[in-house]
């Protein structure tokens, strides 16, 4: 709004000629190259792309403009596989991790000691590689010797063939995605968490209220919006799954090809099939779950704001 | 309810910020815990409503030992400064908030909250959020929320600081208002000597956590212990002029004339001498001479300024034939003078 | 009593935040006590937690099969180069949106946030046919240009850039300052925390990228350390003590750069969380 206001005041004042532009755009030069090749060129692209029919990337030849590619992509079990594979894993990881992050985070907010410590155990999947930790879960899920196995006889079960069971595997899966997915959604939740005024805590408790009654009449509505955002973000994240996959199965998706996901799908369209009509296609689908959950995410966000 | 508080005293590492503080509340009063900021007033209105633990001393409620008792088992009302509004609750769900913790079902605490809601007059707003209200409006919110579970306390930070003038005067007497017909025994914390002496009932004036002196307003005025609390009160500030005692009265710096005081003090001790501005009169009972300096009119009276010593002194008077530059005869009347030693502030007259 | 209480609850936070976090860090535990162990040890069970001899063959091995000094020089140079040219765009693009207003920045800045909506997958397809065009398929260089830009990044920093009272520009005006020396002397050394926030992010992202780096680099002497270690699977054989070992390597920096910048880090995260 102020923003908009001062940019008027411009308008008002100054003439506006080429020397206007002339210096912000010397400084936005090398940002606004790097972007109009890399992103915006690209973006609009894709969707030309996706609507030229049998497209080869080589020749650059093509037959005509339609939508086979995407009545190909809307109708090929695979994706439609790998759509329901995203959304079974979005359905998991997200609901899980934000509530054991919720956990971590009020325990991280009391202040203990050993933050330092907690912080560095918490936070660290943040920073390393998918692929490379990817491959340690891998060991952790070997049939044989891996780690988890080993802990499941102890406990009396049967070894579990994690890896090459397609029911299991997909756990596994979403084992892993969880994991590296608390991180992110601690540090957010407890942002949120020190962002309450600590006057609103005292005040209840002047109030009468116990621990447990301030948590949930206050610090869980006022944590809402952090909440509902954190879990819009993480849900854009999961949705584009692809290197977790990519580690545990070794480069392929699942056991028996019985894990595509929407990232792993197109990247098999354009990369090992070379289909890039298609693979364009099944990115703008990807493109438009992720914009209405942007929507849905900015429309929330205004809606919370409201106090 | 009364509140009794024996050498209360809290301490944060090595500073002190309540040095054992000791006073009777009576019930049904309102009380002003006044004095300039870091004095250590709102650190005993958190000892008083059980956020702060304190370090020495006891808090009684009537005759019962609430020392050791937490925030939300004490049962007191507090304000905050900043109100404290819960932000994503409406007017009435924050009113309503101490009830609903207590368990009291819905349409009772309703029925319960609009008798206050009456009593404050914010019934025109019940649905708003806090963000939706201005200052003085959140304000009645804050003492509402406060007031419903029927406090046998009700503490108040600083309640009119954060509203505009105009508005801090309408609002102090709504908040004698409302403390009258509810009749809770209430404590409030202001730095502003005005605010405290316009509605309180009596006035706690603290310096750096020691109690400086504890009475009426008037007491507080006219019997003011110590220079500080002779200074810290009244409008305008009370007249200060320095000088020594020699034999039988008071002889300002840069001055000859004795002014007589019937008191025993040493010879040679340096003194202040002290006057309300409404305790001198001019051209009567001439006790010494001074020129007037500057004048101004303050409603019927006109408000001068009189060079005496090295200081000056301000005087009321009706006669409107004065002009400065001319020298005067200064009388007194027997209130509102008093000599203090210099060096610790000690009234002596 | 009361004191009891207290120290009971922070007793069961403390039980609950320990179990956490060893089920958060045990995988980098695992991981790095694994890849000390001989291949007799690896495959035994019970499995040992300590290794019984620590071994460096893993290491030794993994090195002389695959070039992972080469690699690790690699994932270096790009990650310098993206970091170095990002933040040069950024600072000047944000400086230019915050300070050098001019009719139509507010309009062209909001199409620029909504546009970091857009997935980096769906840009892939026109990135890859573009550098394949420019002839710089399997090449370095390849890894960097298409990340020389942020909006993101451009996005934190022009927030901090606005929070920069206007006197201050206006007095270095006074004092005879350039814009560009104003930014470089003034509004840089300011927004420094800012600054190394987001080149700390920038590098986290640049070291551990895959997808893309798989698509553009073929031959093995120019792929970066992630590339490499999921290459070593075909080179050095499903032997997860010396799998361990080359994701120790790939690991390892990034874990030292976080012991050391946790603060920067997580400061940044926190604000990934409100774009948007």
């Amino acid at each position: 709004m102020s923003l908009q206001k001062r940019k008027k005041s411009i308008d008002a004042d100054v003439k506006i000629t080429y020397k206007t532009y002339l210096k912000p755009l010397l400084y936005l030069l090398p940002f606004i190259i790097s972007i109009s090749i890399f992103t915006i060129y690209p973006f609009f692209n894709a969707f030309v792309i996706s609507l030229k029919e049998n497209y080869k990337a080589l020749s650059g030849s093509f037959t005509g403009f339609g939508f086979g590619n995407y009545e190909y992509v809307l109708t090929n079990e695979t994706f439609i596989l790998a759509l329901k594979n995203t959304i079974t894993y979005v359905l998991w990881v997200v609901p899980i991790s934000t509530a054991l992050s919720l956990l971590v985070a009020v325990l991280l907010n009391r202040r203990t000691k050993l933050q330092a410590f907690f912080q560095t155990a918490y936070f660290l999947p943040l920073v390393t590689s998918a692929i490379a930790i990817g491959l340690v879960w891998r060991w952790l899920f070997n049939f044989d010797y891996g780690l988890i196995n080993f802990v499941l006889s102890r406990l009396g079960a049967d070894a579990i063939n994690w890896l090459n069971n397609p029911s299991y595997a997909k756990i596994a899966l979403i084992v892993y995605g969880i994991w590296s997915m608390m991180p992110f959604t601690i540090i957010l939740l407890l942002a949120g968490l020190q962002n309450i005024n600590k006057q609103y805590l005292i005040a209840a408790q002047v109030d009468g209220s116990r621990p447990t009654q301030t948590f949930a009449y206050i610090t869980v509505p006022l944590l809402a919006p952090t909440i509902g955002l954190t879990m819009i973000v993480n849900m854009i994240t999961a949705f584009k799954v692809f290197n977790e996959l990519f580690a545990l199965f070794n480069g392929k998706p699942g056991p028996a090809y019985s894990l595509y996901t929407v990232i792993y799908f197109m990247y098999e369209q354009f990369y090992v099939k070379y289909r890039l009509g298609t693979a364009a296609a099944s990115a703008i689908a990807l493109f438009f779950i992720v914009m209405i959950l942007t929507l849905i995410q900015l429309y929330m966000q205004r809606k919370w704001k409201n106090y | 309810m009364k509140v009794t508080i024996k050498e209360l005293t809290k301490k944060f590492g090595d500073f002190t910020a309540v040095d054992h503080v000791s006073a009777e509340f009576d019930d049904g009063k309102l009380i002003a815990l006044l004095g300039p900021s870091g004095c250590g007033k709102t650190t005993m209105l958190n000892m008083l409503s059980g956020i702060l633990p304190s370090t020495e001393g006891k808090i009684f409620f009537d005759d019962e030992d609430v020392t050791d008792l937490s925030a939300d088992k004490r049962g007191v009302g507090l304000v905050f400064q900043n109100y404290a509004l819960y932000p994503h609750m409406t007017v009435l769900e924050n009113v309503c908030f101490p009830l609903r913790i207590r368990g009291v079902p819905k349409k009772e605490r309703i029925e319960k909250a609009m008798k206050f809601i009456n009593l404050v007059h914010i019934e025109d707003y019940l649905d708003r959020k806090p963000a939706e209200l201005s200052g003085g409006q959140q304000q009645r919110v804050a003492i509402t929320r406060a007031l419903i579970k029927k406090p046998k306390l009700l503490l108040l930070d600083e309640p009119l600081s954060n509203l505009d003038a105009k508005l801090r005067v309408e609002m102090r007497e709504e908040i004698r208002r409302i403390q009258k017909e509810s009749g809770v025994t209430t404590i409030f914390v202001t730095h502003d000597q005005e605010e405290a002496s316009s509605i309180s009932d009596s006035i706690m004036l603290l310096k750096r956590g020691v109690q400086q002196q504890f009475g009426t307003v008037d007491d507080l005025c006219d019997n003011p212990v110590n220079l500080f609390t002779a200074d810290f009160l009244g409008t305008p500030t009370i007249n200060q002029v320095h000088g020594t005692w020699s034999e039988k009265g008071f002889v300002a710096d840069g001055q000859t004339e004795i002014i007589s005081f019937n008191v025993n003090i040493p010879t040679g001790t340096r003194l202040i001498y002290a006057s309300r501005a409404e305790a001198l009169k001019l051209n009567q009972d001439k006790q010494f001479e001074a020129e007037i300096l500057e004048k101004y009119k303050v409603g019927k009276d006109t408000l001068v300024r009189l060079k005496y010593g090295n200081g000056s002194l301000r005087a009321y008077t009706e006669d409107k034939t004065i002009q400065i530059g001319d020298i005067v005869g200064v009388g007194m009347k027997d209130f509102g003078v008093f000599l203090f030693e210099a060096e610790s502030g000690k009234r002596l007259l | 009593m009361k004191k009891k209480k207290l120290s009971l609850t922070s007793l069961i936070t403390m039980t609950l935040l320990m179990c956490g976090a060893v089920i958060m860090i045990f995988p980098f535990l695992w991981m790095i006590l694994s890849s000390l162990k001989t291949q007799v040890e690896v495959s035994m069970i019970p499995p040992t937690f300590l290794p019984s001899n620590f071994t460096l063959e893993n290491y030794i091995f993994a090195l002389k099969t695959a070039p992972f000094a080469r690699y690790f020089l690699n994932s270096l140079l790009v990650t310098i180069a993206c970091v170095v040219i990002t933040m040069f765009t950024t600072i000047l693009a944000a400086f230019a949106f915050s300070r050098l207003k001019f009719p139509g920045s507010n309009i062209i800045f909001s199409v620029l946030i909504a546009m970091m909506m857009i997935p980096f997958e769906m840009l892939i397809i026109t990135n890859y046919t573009t550098i394949a065009k420019w002839g710089l398929m399997d090449n370095l260089i390849a890894l960097v240009i298409p990340f020389t830009a942020s909006i993101f990044y451009t996005y934190i920093l022009r927030n901090f850039f606005l929070s920069i009272p206007d006197s201050l520009y206006y007095s270095a005006k006074v004092d005879g300052s350039s814009d560009w020396k104003y930014l470089w002397w003034v509004m840089v050394p300011i927004a420094k925390p800012t600054i190394i926030t987001i080149a700390l992010l920038n590098t986290i992202a640049a070291w551990n990228s895959f997808l893309w780096t798989v698509l553009v680099i073929n031959s093995t002497s120019n792929r970066t350390l992630p590339f490499g270690v999921f290459a070593f699977i075909a080179e050095g054989g499903v032997r997860y003590e010396r799998l361990m070992a080359a994701a120790t390597i790939v690991v390892l920096p990034m874990i030292i750069l976080f012991l050391f910048a946790r603060k920067y880090i997580v400061s940044g995260v926190s604000k990934g969380g409100i774009k948007g």
